[in-house]
């Protein structure tokens, strides 16, 4: 196996044990917040988990659909935010 | 040899990750969490579009790069601050050891 696809390989298992270890703070989460922070951090690494996969199957196309969910990922958290606090002003 | 550099660059990248989800397991307060997961992702993002720059070198790519730094320096801080936001309005408290708070209103302020 070349050194290359060694540490790409390598790089993407380590994401995918960040992406586990974020799920199972979103689960057990004791606040809302929390999840919400922990809905932040996925975000960001899905943004990552595609970058890897474009590069290990050298397809330009995952570049452009990480830079759309780059775009689309903060919305959901605004949204969220934004209900949770006029849920509090009542 | 320039994609080894790449592949180096996305193994910090993706360990710098990895620093950050294991950060919202290790710090005791929401306020820490939110600096654990708002900051870190950013640099490893930063790491892995560097691999992006030695995997497909191309003049397309440098654009690509730009833009998606300044879309992720425009939304991480954004939600970060809204996250803070409503933490503290929702009135979740602070660590035991934290030192200061600035927003809360004491006796002692009110003096000139």
């Amino acid at each position: 196996m070349n050194l290359t696809e060694l540490f790409l390989e390598i790089s993407f298992w380590v994401l995918v044990a960040a992406v586990l270890v974020t799920l199972v703070h979103l689960y057990q989460g004791p606040m809302i917040m929390d999840r919400v922070n922990a809905l932040n951090l996925f975000g960001n690494l899905i943004v990552g988990l595609l970058l890897i996969f474009g590069f290990m199957l050298g397809q330009r196309l995952f570049l452009e659909i990480s830079l759309i969910f780059c775009l689309v990922s903060f919305i959901p958290i605004v949204a969220m935010v934004h209900y949770l606090l006029k849920r509090l002003g009542k | 040899m320039i994609p080894l550099i790449g592949a180096v660059s996305c193994l910090i990248g993706s360990l710098l990750m990895l620093i950050s989800a294991v950060g919202l397991f290790r710090f005791p307060d929401i306020y820490t969490r939110i600096h654990a997961t708002g900051i870190a992702p950013s640099l490893g993002l930063i790491m892995l579009l560097i691999g992006a720059g030695c995997f497909f070198p191309s003049f397309w790519i440098i654009g690509f790069i730009f833009l998606m730094i300044t879309i992720n320096f425009l939304t991480s801080p954004l939600t970060a601050h809204l996250i803070a936001r409503a933490a503290y309005r929702a009135g979740l408290p602070l660590w035991g050891g934290s030192v200061r708070d600035e927003f809360k209103f004491e006796e002692s302020d009110n003096k000139p």
